[in-house]
């Protein structure tokens, strides 16, 4: 097989396939594919929106789009019509021992970030 | 000790040239001014409108020049700055030669992305230093960041840096003086048998054809099937067919598998060489976040910055302008007493000086919002800006980052236009530039003034409000929709781009250099005065020998304007104004406005020779005059409310100003664009006044 030793070596579990944009603030998902073909397609991969890397949905914009996501450490901003194109497992893929999955460096074991102002929690 | 080029002879003598290579946000441009200082230039590259700063490093008796590449995340160029940078790198732009070493510049606390592109540019043959900068960020985000062990890793050189404070630099000199030892160009990727095969087979035929050693044949082939178009020889093109064919046949694409397996290898590199904190501080940048880009609150600040900015424009820079504006006064005076009266001094006086005070009288609103500009965008906060309006700005197929140019626009086209560089989209920046004009700009007030005055009776509108007010905001709002219904229609049928994309990073907020800041406010005046600065005085001074010549003898000011070439073309213009409203007198002070729309207010007092020498009574006086000229043939007044509407909305619709034609020929690189913008805005404004005017007159109102 001419695919990576990570995406060869990862078994993913999560069977509820869903579109990046249907994910709600605070999720967190696993990249599965990202669909289509072209540039945009090519940018998010080189990105980093490679299969099994792990991301969290920050927040959405004010006015619901764009959407704004935590991947490999940083932060991106996707429009829906973008992230309509990205299938995510929402569920955490198992991975391969040799090829631990990083943990984004905000995920982690600190629980929710601390708001600034408690009045402002967001949603 | 030898240093590798992309064919992989050795350099003549050491390093000459440096590249600083970098994603956005990785503090590139810190470290560029860090190395070079004020030694620095800033430039434009030959056909595109993408900056070229270039600056030098003195080590002993020899100077390094250091190019300081336009951000880019990777070599399969997305935007003009990274085509820019991938043609620079591989030595396609006959204007600028290939580096002898690049400064990939990374954000340590952001390894895996930035490492991305500094592994294409290694793929293509030249020698990398890894400049790991950040690492006082990556510090505060619980990251250990062990140079040594990337370095291994990488086989790369490393130099860790925090480019604010200078660490680092010292490094990098050193490492400048005296070379940097070879390292051999290595395919890192984590590939299946299969796929090394494929690649080994291309790289074969790579290494035969431009005669390469294994390596950098190996990291070739890894471009060339990546897509970055190395333009390959037909031999090599044939190859590449037939190794692309092979991961065809499992159903596969080259490029993905090659993404992939090169993110999966900087995952292993990063596990190795970074250690992670077992508790995380949330970060700042998240706190402020959850303020800053809150669906209430986050609009609620950028409401209140975007009214700082605006209102810094519009007052903190009448004391400047005033200033400048009283040392043309004056060297005018000191030019009028040395020179005897004559043509000489007239040049002099009313055309030069003229026109470099009409030059000058621009900087001030351009540093200070380039100051704001420049804060906003090295704090981090221009990426949040960005986020929010996107929305807005998508419903007339804008990008988020087109707001802050149309909002400067208020105050002033100029700087508007000029910081569209901020957009990516070079057809979304167009639409940006082509619509700016639109919004109503400060030079508009004089006019708008003159005419609410003069004509708008102040009667009471729903208790609270007044006409004039009311009116004068009309011309605001008139000004936005038609800015937005005109974007609207270009991004549909001229400039009809294909999928909207917005990927924007939002990088973590820091504290803003002082020191960038300063010197980008400065390289922009700078090119300001350079590039549009000529254009704008050589029509002012054309504007001035039409307003002049041929002489008249008579002492009368208004008698001389009246029969000169610029008058001559009013009164020939009218029968092409008439359907407007607007008589021969209206057409030699739009002919003056061409210049800045506010010199319609002094040209038309010339007309009506008002004396100006106290300048509030000379408003006053003009304004009867105008209330109270009546045309000789019909016996009707020349001035109605309804001429002063139709010639108000001719205003807020038309291009009528030198200095933003010459501005967006310096931005699109020709005069294709500018003079498309002219004829589109005159025939915006020309419909607009004929409509209201027509309109009007059939209903009989204000007439």
């Amino acid at each position: 097989m001419l695919a990576t030793k990570q995406s060869a070596s990862m078994e993913i579990t999560g069977m509820d396939e869903q579109r990046l944009s249907s994910l709600r603030p605070g999720d967190r998902a696993t990249i599965g594919r990202v669909e289509g073909s072209g540039p945009v397609r090519r940018r998010l991969l080189e990105l980093g929106l490679t299969p099994g890397t792990p991301i969290t949905l920050v927040r959405l914009a004010p006015l619901r789009d764009p959407m704004e996501i935590r991947v490999r450490g940083y932060q991106l901003c996707v429009r829906r019509a973008e992230a309509e194109a990205v299938w995510v497992q929402a569920e955490v893929t198992v991975p391969a021992p040799d090829v631990a999955v990083p943990v984004p460096a905000l995920a982690g074991a600190g629980g929710a970030p601390r708001p600034l102002l408690r009045l402002f929690r967001p949603r | 000790m030898t240093v590798l080029t992309p064919t992989g002879r050795p350099p003549q003598e050491g390093v000459r040239r440096v590249a600083l290579a970098g994603n956005p946000n990785s503090g590139k441009t810190t470290l560029f001014n860090a190395l070079t200082g004020l030694r620095q230039k800033v430039a434009n590259y030959p056909g595109v409108t993408v900056d070229k700063k270039v600056g030098a490093i003195r080590l002993g008796d020899r100077e390094i020049e250091v190019l300081d590449l336009p951000g880019a995340y990777s070599l399969d160029a997305r935007s003009p700055d990274e085509e820019v940078s991938r043609d620079i790198l591989l030595g396609r732009r006959a204007d600028t030669p290939p580096p002898d070493l690049v400064l990939a510049v990374v954000d340590a606390s952001n390894l895996e992305r930035n490492l991305y592109l500094p592994l294409q540019i290694a793929d293509l043959g030249l020698p990398v230093v890894i400049v790991l900068n950040m690492m006082d960020v990556a510090e505060r985000h619980g990251l250990k960041v062990d140079a040594a062990a990337l370095a291994k890793e990488l086989g790369l050189p490393v130099v860790p840096a925090v480019a604010p404070r200078g660490r680092g630099v010292a490094e990098l000199h050193a490492l400048l003086e005296e070379g940097i030892v070879a390292t051999p160009a290595i395919r890192r990727d984590l590939l299946s048998p299969d796929a090394e095969a494929a690649i080994e087979g291309l790289a074969r035929t790579v290494g035969a054809v431009r005669g390469l050693d294994e390596p950098v044949a190996q990291a070739q082939a890894t471009a060339l099937l990546t897509g970055i178009d190395l333009a390959p020889e037909p031999a090599v093109a044939e190859a590449l067919e037939h190794a692309q064919a092979r991961f065809q046949a499992v159903d596969l694409d080259a490029t993905d598998v090659l993404v992939e397996a090169r993110y999966a290898w900087l995952t292993r590199v990063q596990q190795r060489a970074v250690q992670r904190a077992e508790e995380i501080p949330p970060t700042l940048t998240e706190r402020i976040d959850q303020v800053v880009t809150h669906r209430f609150w986050g609009l609620l600040v950028f409401l209140g910055l975007m009214a700082l900015v605006f209102q810094a424009i519009m007052s903190w820079a009448t004391g400047p302008m005033d200033a400048i504006d009283g040392a043309v006064t004056g060297l005018k005076e000191l030019l009028q007493a040395h020179i005897p009266a004559g043509d000489l001094r007239a040049l002099l006086t009313d055309g030069v000086v003229a026109g470099v005070g009409g030059v000058a009288i621009f900087i001030p609103q351009i540093a200070i919002l380039f100051l704001f500009i420049g804060l906003l965008e090295d704090s981090g906060y221009m990426a949040r800006a960005a986020f929010m309006m996107d929305r807005v700005m998508r419903g007339v197929g804008l990008h988020g980052r087109s707001f802050i140019p149309l909002l400067s626009s208020f105050a002033c086209a100029i700087p508007g236009i000029m910081a569209t560089r901020t957009i990516e989209n070079r057809k979304d920046r167009l639409v940006t530039i082509l619509v700016a004009p639109l919004m109503s700009c400060s030079a508009r007030l004089p006019v708008y003034a003159l005419m609410i005055a003069a004509f708008i009776p102040a009667r009471r509108v729903w208790g609270i409000f007044t006409l004039p007010a009311l009116t004068l905001l009309a011309m605001y709002v008139t000004g936005f929709l038609a800015a937005m219904g005109m974007a609207w229609l270009f991004k549909r049928t001229l400039l009809k781009a294909e999928t909207p994309t917005f990927l924007m990073e939002l990088p973590p907020y820091r504290r803003p250099s002082l020191k960038s800041v300063g010197l980008f406010v400065w390289s922009q005046v700078q090119m300001f005065l350079k590039r549009a600065g000529t254009v704008i005085l050589a029509i002012s001074i054309c504007l001035w020998a039409l307003t002049t010549y041929p002489k008249n003898p008579s002492p009368d000011p208004g008698e001389q304007l009246r029969t000169s070439f610029a008058g001559r073309v009013g009164r020939m213009l009218e029968p092409v104004i008439r359907p407007l409203g607007f008589d021969w007198k209206i057409g030699i002070g739009l002919i003056g406005a061409t210049a800045a729309r506010e010199v319609f207010v002094s040209t038309l007092a010339t007309v009506y020779s008002v004396g100006t020498d106290d300048e509030a009574k000379a408003e006053q006086t003009l304004r009867e005059q105008i209330r109270n000229d009546v045309d000789p043939r019909t016996g009707r007044k020349v001035w109605t409310p309804l001429v002063a509407v139709s010639l108000l909305v001719y205003f807020v619709l038309a291009l009528q100003c030198m200095s933003t034609i010459a501005v967006v020929r310096r931005e699109t690189n020709g005069w294709k664009w500018p003079l498309f913008q002219l004829a589109y805005m005159t025939a915006l404004a020309y419909t607009g006044s004929l409509i209201v005017y027509q309109t009007g007159r059939w209903l009989g109102w204000g007439v």
